[in-house]
């Protein structure tokens, strides 16, 4: 399915693709393969972990069911469609008869071909790692799409789109940067109609009112069994981690999304299960943190697994693979076609909070309304090394977090393991001064 | 279950939309379970039953006010103000509900919008600034019939001559007018061939084809709500917004049939209904948070948006905030 | 309680460079202390240490309560009681040590570490050096060996220069560069020595003003006992400094402060009340929040 025998836009890095070396896209995959291991295995080895996971983890494991599915599906005449961003519709995907996949990739091994032929150029690492593993055919995942969807939201994924171009076909959105104003709904709700019409180019099958109406359903229905889900970890004792609902959020951009409503329910009743026999995540007494910042796409699962190690639970999130992911069901007032694009255009614009917005406000009155919510201790603040539009923003957070009395600790990571102890001792500093300050607030009530 | 629903309003909106409409129009056309009771003849309603319908034992506000400011020069005025003032305390204990909960206006313009939504056709809408620009224009039209009304009744001012062409300068334009006397013609109630009034039969034909295409058209111009919307604003009815929870999705804006953005722009106010919003709960019921909006009479609460997906039965009367 | 027999705390600290042994009494004063080089074996070394440290102080190991591990190294120690970090045991160090000051800074062998200070010594905020180990301990250690000048004297030498050089270089390698090229230019050591500290303390001071407060600054870790540094800083921060007797004891002592306190009692966790919103009659008149 590659391009080599198309006629294309020109191509930059293609030809330049002997530059690796075979032993080094075999390093990579290799390395690729073995810290998905590790990584899964790492997940696994929680306490009280439900058995439904398994299930979750299957549908991330390194050319596991998933790819093999999609592969079968592609040979039935069907098209995969990958996406950078938690901005495109899916289910406009599937109401062309396409699989949706976030293709956005976490592993670290990746990042080392795309060093070597780009330079370091202070680049934010998810973005490497994508476009690397794509020079040197590292992901299973990536492998099997036949149109890239990514939204131009910062300066990264802009000009990583354009260098995929050279192994997939990308069709960019021109994502409005400033949200106020009637203008911007009508300039995304273009770029909508626009993707409908590339999706149906691709597909060959027009979309019909019937299938997107009943997809949409499909996601509301997910979005509902996910509401449920999140109820648990408002819990005293949430029986799940912070690493498993993320894994699980991560899936749903991966599989069918009726069986991932299915599964999400079974977990639910394990959950109900556990509740009742006192079964949960984390230590006793842990430290409630939420994670904010640059996302952390499955496997890069460094920080999260640091929090959870060092008597920290993740009980809330606020990342763009994790809680924004389902953050909104679909409501539809009409279901005429330019109707439902509307409302599905909206619903994937508006309540997003990505830092590439301008005014931005809505997020820290959303993490505020989290805090509350999920009854948050401290807040840990990833950026990802070039992620600019987030470490911009971390400070103006810590402020407002902290008229709240909320403490919050900035963390910056690469997509490597180099730093692992340095920023555990970070977050295990955190999570004591975390557990100081409610034994303190607990004495002031009590002599008070 | 609907899958693409929170709360229940609507149903129970337009139940009572139905029944109060049968009743009024009951009332008016003197049909038997109805009847003609005299107390609603001494109530003028903001437009429970139209002049222009021969048996019609009251009429709506605005033609009493009209009427009132023509010919109640010699009485100062007690007509129009007894009027005005039963309206006054309405809006202000009950705000704009009638506009959504009993007006036949509103009620025709829902049937259109049904049926084009059931023919899948889109509703046009209208761009910001247009709405921008029709916003004052039933204020306008308020004044206009204040300002032609007035001084004909004035003797001073030597204008009675207008009186013949001038009265009821609403009236004359209402679509309900010309869609009364239409009606009367065609089902016998009056002889053919009496005067048709042409200006209005041309605004009901503009009401129709309007409100077909743009969700409650006529709303956004009528001159009745102008006059409640002048004191909607202090009513104990409210349009309540926990800021806190929103998170700015916009549905709010979307399915606002009347296009009152302030549900969405306002990130400070507790009452977000303002002037503008008819307290039709549509946002209400399509807000996908737990509570974040809410009609509630004071602070109490009627009806909170909830998560869709978790609807407990009787969306109306469900109370917020068990824990 | 068997509080009588075991009068003494230890608090063991395992820096990246040297380790740390503290003793101290119930009155949180310094009985004795001893300080090491780290090997490759944190756990023995810490081990053969404090029994060296016991010894000389003639203290028995029956009389000692409970052993506090810290520092990176923290979990090596396996005959400790707990391990906290280093940057919790500095704060509780430093808040006892000299409880006015608000602005805590622990300039170690690799790591500059800066707290800020709350109520009762709880730290409200922390920052840490991230990559670069500049301006720490090992990179003035770095200097002191380009410039075949003893690391212990290397403070006062500073202090007796006139007028620094600038050095401009914040990098380990650069910077030693520098250094080299200004040997061969024939200035002083002291001078560079002085130019050194200046920019350590430039960095440190930004590092003081990043905490964003304006009260005392306490200055701590093995750098804390360079002279040099902590005078410059002086200079350079514009408020006041303190620094404590064993500037690089602080973090081993804060340890040992911290085991009784700990073992009061865990308490049990509660979380803040849900404060659910109450609407009373008067909101009727109020329609804005805020």
């Amino acid at each position: 399915m590659s391009r080599s025998d198309q006629e294309g836009p020109p191509r930059y890095l293609k030809d330049r693709e002997e530059y690796f070396s075979d032993e080094q896209r075999k390093r990579t995959t290799v390395e690729s393969r073995k810290m998905e291991k590790r990584v899964r295995e790492n997940l696994r080895a929680q306490k009280d972990r439900p058995a439904v996971m398994k299930y979750f983890d299957d549908i991330h494991t390194y050319g596991g069911i998933r790819v093999k599915e999609l592969k079968e599906f592609r040979k039935t005449g069907g098209k995969v469609v990958g996406t950078l961003c938690v901005m495109v519709p899916f289910e406009l995907i599937n109401a062309a008869g396409a699989r949706g996949v976030r293709v956005s990739s976490g592993y670290y091994e990746p990042v080392h071909p795309a060093n070597e032929l780009l330079g370091d150029a202070g680049l934010c690492p998810m973005v490497k790692s994508t476009i690397g593993a794509k020079m040197v055919h590292s992901d299973p995942l990536a492998e099997e799409i036949d149109l890239l969807v990514c939204p131009a939201t910062c300066d990264g994924k802009l000009k990583l789109a354009e260098i995929y171009e050279d192994w997939a076909p990308v069709m960019m959105m021109n994502i409005p940067r400033v949200k106020t104003g009637d203008t911007t709904s009508r300039l995304w709700m273009g770029e909508i109609k626009f993707l409908k019409q590339k999706l149906e180019e691709l597909t060959g099958r027009k979309i019909k009112r019937k299938a997107l109406l009943n997809e949409i359903g499909k996601w509301n229905d997910a979005q509902a069994a996910w509401g449920r889900l999140l109820e648990y970890r408002k819990s005293k004792t949430p029986p799940i981690s912070g690493q498993d609902m993320m894994l699980i959020a991560q899936a749903s951009q991966k599989d069918e999304i009726t069986r991932w409503t299915k599964k999400v329910k079974d977990l639910e009743k394990e959950l109900k299960v556990m509740v009742r026999k006192g079964l949960h995540a984390g230590e006793t007494g842990a430290a409630r943190i939420m994670l904010a910042g640059s996302p952390m796409i499955y496997p890069n699962f460094k920080i999260p697994s640091l929090v959870e190690e060092s008597g920290g639970l993740i009980v809330s999130d606020e990342l763009c693979s994790g809680h924004r992911i389902m953050s909104d069901p679909v409501m539809l007032d009409e279901r005429s076609m330019s109707e439902m694009l509307m409302a599905l255009a909206e619903r994937y614009f508006f309540p997003c909070t990505c830092p590439c917005f301008s005014p931005n406000d809505d997020r820290i009155r959303r993490m505020k309304e989290s805090i509350h919510l999920f009854g948050v201790e401290g807040v840990v603040f990833h950026t990802l090394r070039g992620c600019h539009l987030n470490n911009l923003e971390a400070t103006k957070i810590e402020m407002k977090l902290r008229e709240a009395e909320i403490p919050m600790i900035k963390l910056e990571s690469e997509y490597d393991d180099g730093d692992v102890e340095q920023v555990r001792t970070r977050i295990e500093a955190f999570v004591e001064m975390i557990k100081t300050r409610r034994a303190f607030s607990v004495k002031k009530e009590g002599s008070s | 279950m609907d899958r693409f629903k929170g709360s229940i309003i609507r149903p129970w909106r337009l139940l009572f939309q139905f029944l109060g409409v049968a009743f009024l129009l009951g009332q008016s056309f003197g049909l038997p379970p109805f009847g003609t009771s005299p107390m609603l003849r001494t109530l003028f309603l903001p437009n429970a039953s139209c002049r222009y319908v021969d048996t019609a034992p009251t009429s709506c506000f605005y033609y009493q006010f009209q009427d009132g400011m023509t010919s109640g020069a010699s009485t100062y005025y007690v007509d129009v103000i007894v009027v005005l003032l039963i309206i006054v305390l309405m809006v202000l204990v009950l705000g704009r509900i009638w506009c959504s909960w009993l007006c036949p206006f509103g009620l025709v313009q829902e049937g259109l919008a049904y049926l084009r939504e059931n023919l899948n056709i889109r509703p046009y809408r209208l761009k910001w600034a247009h709405r921008e620009l029709l916003r004052p224009v039933k204020y306008v039209i308020l004044f206009l019939t204040v300002l032609l009304s007035l001084p004909i009744g004035l003797s001073g001012l030597g204008l009675l001559g207008c009186q013949s062409t001038l009265a009821l300068p609403f009236c004359q334009v209402c679509p309900a007018k010309g869609f009364f006397t239409v009606s009367e013609q065609l089902l016998g109630l009056e002889p053919w061939g009496t005067a048709l009034p042409l200006l209005a039969i041309v605004s009901l034909l503009l009401f129709l084809v309007s409100s077909f295409f743009v969700k409650m058209a006529f709303c956004r111009i009528c001159p009745m709500g102008a006059f409640m919307a002048l004191f909607s604003r202090f009513s104990l009815m409210w349009l309540e917004k926990d800021v806190d929870k929103c998170t700015k999705c916009r549905i709010c804006l979307r399915v606002c049939p009347v296009d009152h953005d302030r549900v969405y722009e306002d990130m400070e106010s507790v009452d977000v209904a303002g002037s503008d919003c008819t307290l039709c709960g549509r946002c209400v019921e399509m807000c996908p948070e737990e509570g974040c909006l809410s009609l509630s009479f004071g602070p109490k609460r009627l009806a909170s948006s909830k998560k869709p997906g978790r609807l407990g039965f009787l969306g109306m009367f469900h109370r917020k905030e068990g824990k | 309680m068997s509080e009588p027999l075991k009068p003494y705390d230890v608090g063991i600290d395992v820096g990246a460079i040297s380790t740390k042994v503290a003793v101290v009494d119930k009155e949180r004063k310094l009985v004795a202390h001893g300080v090491r080089l780290t090997t490759m074996e944190p756990g023995k070394l810490a081990r053969s240490l404090l029994d060296e440290v016991l010894k000389e102080a003639g203290v028995d190991n029956g009389q000692i309560q409970y052993i506090v591990a810290t520092g990176q190294g923290r979990r090596s120690v396996d005959f400790a009681d707990m391990a906290r970090t280093e940057i919790t045991a500095f704060s509780k160090g430093a808040y006892y040590l000299h409880p006015e000051s608000v602005i805590l800074i622990d300039i170690g062998g690799q790591g500059i570490r800066a707290m800020r200070r709350g109520e009762m010594g709880i730290i409200e905020d922390f920052r840490t050096n991230d990559k670069c180990s500049s301006g720490t301990g090992s990179f003035l250690d770095a200097m002191a060996t380009a410039l075949e000048v003893d690391i212990k004297d290397a403070g006062s030498l500073a202090v007796s220069s006139c007028g620094g050089e600038e050095v401009c270089a914040t990098c380990t390698v650069f910077a030693e560069s520098e250094v080299v090229s200004m040997i061969a230019k024939g200035k002083k050591k002291e001078d560079i020595l002085a130019g050194l500290d200046k920019m350590v303390a430039r960095k440190v001071n930004g590092l003081v003003n990043s905490m964003r407060s304006k009260g005392p600054v306490f200055i701590g870790g093995g750098v804390g006992e360079n002279i040099g540094v902590v005078e410059e800083l002086k200079s350079v921060a514009n408020r006041e400094v303190f620094v404590p007797e064993h500037p690089q004891l602080i973090g081993a002592m804060g340890a040992a402060f911290m085991a009784p306190r700990e073992h009061e009692g865990e308490k049990e966790v509660r979380r803040e009340e849900v404060v659910v919103k109450k609407r009373s009659f008067f909101d009727l008149f109020r329609k804005v929040k805020r």
